[in-house]
């Protein structure tokens, strides 16, 4: 039983790593932790509704999302956060806070605020296994969330680990001014951060809604895991992140498994309080290793 | 001349003093409020709708005894510490007659000592919380049945209809699952049974893999579930999806087109509670007064099909314009008191058999149960009440 | 010809005026130094030619071309390379990454090649990784390539910031102090290689250095700066006894 539960707390965590590695990603190369990030992968959503409304399959949907959510997050860094450089990390969080509420209000307005079905992009019957005397309940979605999640941490550890703009994104996310004396445009380095980090949500945003239904509200749930799983990670690597997410999946399935649903919320946010006062780096936070 | 003038202002101040709030010669304002953004936008533009709609249709046609019905809304977000201020802005400086269908029960119960206190008429509430009604307030009207209630008639009909043996309860971890609850709790006790299984959850969690399982060790003959319309098809679907093919039963917030669509094949055999008439073939003259409301809705919002909220709404605007016709050519708060403690079993085009009585509230005590067939809503059984 | 032209420069910081109407002229393919007393603006001078203080007024010609306005990045780019007083590694990276964040700007290769790991993009990383080498067998710090910066100690530290200056083969390298904080026989290792640097990699070099010994021995042209103002420029045996400049150090140090 404890297999199953870790196998169901993988697959609730894995979502919650996608948005953490978002959040994270930005927080390292531009200081700033993006509150309005869960809601850019809700926009997205809903232009992938619109894509499948005119006829695309809902992968191809998905796909033409990326390059438009890109933009938004470019728009978004360029036009709010860029010119407001400096300014307290106070301040910066209202800022996304109202961005947040800005992208919300205008969902309602366009889209309206009923719920929206986006399609399974891979359909079928879930897969249920019998492991170790219990039941496994695996969706095909989750699976292929699973893979995306494998395949993307394999692209941003190569990205950054021997890329020309990997590298340049760790130098800016440990000394701006430096990186700029090395000749690296800092500015293009943190759009294009924030670029992928936007991409990432929407892409999220759209694996999650056949469980969330597309809303304005929908991803409310995830941008405060994710957020709790990068604070878990000390907001520190984007390895660590991940981890955060897992576990705070598993925790999360053990704690509803073994002390009952209604403790959830309080035994998550008591580990993390504790997690903070022990190690404030963070559960793995292990400083002297790379940071992105 | 001059006596004249001071016999004018004599009667200008004694009507500015005896005149009540919201009263005008040729309108009545009220208020409500409403969560026109935020997550629960849905429910509330809705509702803003459905009375919008009757309040429109009303006006054209000369409004009550000669006034228009004018509606602020006010957004709340269903965030009640707003709400709170939202109505003291209404009631204090908008100075509105009555306050007539707000939305959410956290709202609500907490607005709703003030509006009696300040004796400001408090008509619907979109919320089944049973402090409404229980104990009586003067000034609050609840229209919508309420969850201990639906709990109650929910257990009666799986164990007296159904003959159930064994009942899962799952629900959200907030008043609205722990009332219903508790009313099917009170009910089970009287077959002298308890529920196999209770298990509460957060609404907000998008995976319950991992729960179900608990459900499927339990092995419940039926399973009630309390939640709103997203967190219950996930419910649905997680244990559809495990195998589980016995009966659901779930309350009438999902009693919506909403659940059907965003459902599909996976809510068919579902069976929901409802309150407010459904067009079928069984039932003719609600098939007419369904068009009849259709079509005082798309006057206002053109070939737009109105959710359940929007019904909602409708009602709420409903019991106040007949209790405000009720109150007679110069109607006072007093009056509409009275007027509602009149209801007597009354019949709207879809509010249906609501009574109150000078220390009755509880304005709708019988609901009915309607399964999902083919994606349409059949009902299953007639009203029901608790009594028999 | 001259490679680096600064024209009545101003810059202050509040009240402070730090660079105070600064005229200097660096001669391509010398060891120009740049020496004052503490505080007397030698650094924001630096700062003011790499872009990231901003000038009152003033000019900054490199290689005829007015880069007063550009932006950071793109002055690095166009061949000035900095090392700083302080030791500004990325702590969190290898000495080989550090070293090759230095020739981010002469990848030829663009983004799209990266993301499909083209043949352009592994002949530009064969590049750097040949040059990276190469510079760390001159600096001796070939075998710490894969320790951490923050690992190692001070003096190699501004071993690796040099060599990461010298990646993308600048034409003008600004020296802030790169002997403070050194032992004796590293400043001599230290002297060597700045020789080798402008005499054999043909780079024009302008240092800040305290330490007289070293700069009095291996300057072409020295600039003397006092309250953001230049008292005194020339060759080294002219310094040497200019009254001003002994003013200026107040009997401190004995040139
Ligand atoms: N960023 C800054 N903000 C405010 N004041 C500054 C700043 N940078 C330098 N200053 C001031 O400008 C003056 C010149 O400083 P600078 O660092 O250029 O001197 P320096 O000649 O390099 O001295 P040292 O030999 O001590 O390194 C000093 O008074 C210093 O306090
Ligand atoms: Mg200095």
């Amino acid at each position: 039983m404890i297999l199953n539960q870790i196998i169901l707390g993988c697959v609730v965590g894995v979502y919650y790593s996608l948005v953490a590695i978002g959040l994270v990603l930005v927080y390292k190369v531009s200081g700033i932790v993006n509150f309005a990030y869960g809601n850019m992968g809700m926009m997205g959503a809903y232009i992938a509704l619109l894509f499948l409304g005119k006829g695309m399959s809902p992968l191809a949907s998905m796909l033409l999302v990326i390059p438009v959510a890109a933009s938004m997050g470019y728009v978004v860094n360029r036009f709010t956060m860029r010119p407001l450089k400096g300014i307290s990390h106070s301040s910066m969080l209202i800022v996304t806070l109202g961005i947040m509420m800005v992208f919300e209000g205008i969902a309602v307005q366009i889209f309206g605020a009923d719920y929206k079905a986006f399609p399974e992009l891979v359909k079928g019957r879930p897969f249920v296994f019998h492991i170790a005397g219990g039941l496994v309940l695996l969706r095909r979605q989750d699976l292929l969330v699973i893979t995306i999640f494998a395949i993307f941490s394999v692209f941003m550890a190569l990205l950054l680990k021997s890329t020309k703009i990997g590298l340049a994104m760790r130098a800016v996310s440990q000394d701006e001014q430096t990186a700029k004396l090395m000749g690296v445009n800092s500015n293009l380095i943190i759009s294009i951060a924030w670029m992928i980090s936007a991409s990432l949500s929407a892409v999220v945003a759209i694996l999650a809604s056949p469980k969330t239904y597309i809303s304005p509200g929908m991803m409310i749930h995830y941008q405060i895991e994710g957020f709790t799983a990068a604070v878990l990670g000390g907001f520190e690597s984007l390895i660590v992140a991940a981890l955060g997410g897992m576990l705070l999946g598993i925790l999360e399935t053990f704690v509803g498994d073994q002390l009952g649903n209604a403790f959830k919320p309080t035994i998550s946010l008591a580990f993390i309080v504790a997690v903070l006062l022990i190690k404030p780096e963070g559960l793995f936070g292990r400083r002297k290793l790379e940071k992105l | 001349m001059r006596k004249f003038w001071i016999f004018l202002i004599v009667i200008f101040a004694m009507a500015l003093l005896f005149a009540e709030d919201g009263i005008y010669p040729d309108k009545v304002v009220i208020g409500t409020f409403q969560a026109l953004s935020g997550p629960y936008a849905v429910i509330g533009q809705g509702m803003t709708k459905g009375m919008k709609a009757y309040f429109n249709w009303v006006n054209s046609n000369g409004g009550v005894h000669g006034r228009k019905i004018e509606l602020i809304v006010a957004d709340d977000q269903l965030n009640p510490s707003k709400t709170v201020v939202e109505v003291k802005r209404l009631v204090e400086e908008d100075k509105v007659f009555a306050i007539v269908g707000g939305l959410g029960t956290y709202g609500c119960l907490a607005v709703m000592d003030y509006l009696n206190s300040k004796g400001v008429p408090f008509v619907y509430q979109g919320s089944g919380s049973s402090k409404l009604s229980n104990p009586p307030k003067k000034y609050v009207f609840p229209v919508q049945p309420d969850y201990l209630l639906e709990g109650q008639l929910i257990a009666k009909f799986l164990v007296g209809k159904l003959e159930k043996k064994s009942i899962a309860i799952l629900y959200m971890n907030n008043d609205v699952g722990n009332e219903g609850l508790s009313g099917v709790k009170k009910r089970l006790s009287k077959y002298s049974m308890s529920p196999k299984l209770e298990l509460p959850y957060n609404p907000l969690e998008t995976d319950y893999s991992s729960l179900a399982l608990k459900v499927l060790n339990a092995n419940p003959d039926a399973v009630v579930i309390y939640g709103f319309i997203t967190d219950t098809l996930r419910w649905i679907k997680t244990l559809k999806d495990y195998g589980y093919d016995r009966t659901i039963v779930t309350i009438y917030p999902n009693a919506d087109p909403a659940f059907v669509s965003l459902g599909k094949e996976y809510v068919e055999g579902v069976i929901v509670t409802g309150w407010v008439p459904i067009p079928s073939e069984d039932n003719p003259e609600y098939t007419k007064d369904y068009q009849k409301f259709t079509e005082i809705y798309q006057k206002s919002y053109p070939n737009e099909i109105p959710s359940s909220y929007a019904v909602a709404g409708f009602i709420a605007a409903e019991v106040f314009t007949e209790a405000l016709k009720k109150a007679g050519e110069n109607p006072t708060r007093e009056k509409l008191v009275k007027a509602l403690e009149s209801f007597n079993h009354w019949n709207g085009i879809m509010a249906k058999d609501i009574s109150y009585g000078p220390n009755k509230r509880r304005g709708k005590s019988t609901m009915y149960f309607i399964k999902i067939e083919s994606g349409l809503f059949k009902p299953i059984t007639p009203l029901m009440g608790l009594e028999d | 010809m001259e490679i680096l032209k600064i024209e009545d420069l101003h810059v202050s910081f509040g009240g402070v005026k730090a660079v105070d109407g600064l005229n200097m002229n660096v001669e391509k393919g010398t060891l120009h130094a740049l020496i004052g007393p503490n505080g007397a603006g030698k650094t924001t001078v630096f700062n003011a030619i790499n872009g990231i203080v901003k000038k009152d007024s003033g000019r900054v010609i490199f290689k005829g071309m007015d880069i007063t306005m550009l932006k950071t990045h793109r002055i690095a780019s166009l061949g000035i390379s900095r090392v700083f007083q302080n030791p500004a590694l990325f702590k969190y990276m290898t000495v080989l990454d550090n070293i090759l964040v230095g020739f981010h700007s002469k990848y030829e290769h663009g983004f799209v090649d990266e993301i499909i790991a083209g043949k352009k993009y592994q002949r530009e990383l064969r590049r750097a990784l040949s040059r990276a080498y190469y510079i760390a067998d001159i600096l001796e710090i070939k075998n710490r390539m894969g320790v951490y910066a923050a690992n190692l100690p001070y003096g190699v530290q501004k071993m690796v910031e040099l060599g990461r200056a010298l990646m993308p083969e600048p034409s003008l390298l600004l020296l802030d102090e790169p002997a403070a904080g050194l032992s004796d026989s590293e400043t001599r290792w230290l002297l060597e290689i700045i020789e080798r640097i402008r005499n054999e990699m043909d780079i024009t070099v302008i240092m800040i250095e305290h330490d007289m010994k070293l700069v009095m021995n291996i300057s072409d042209v020295i600039t003397v700066m006092d309250f953001g103002k230049k008292i005194a420029e020339g060759k080294p045996n002219e310094i040497r006894n200019n009254p001003e400049v002994l003013k200026a150090y107040l009997g401190g140090v004995k040139l």
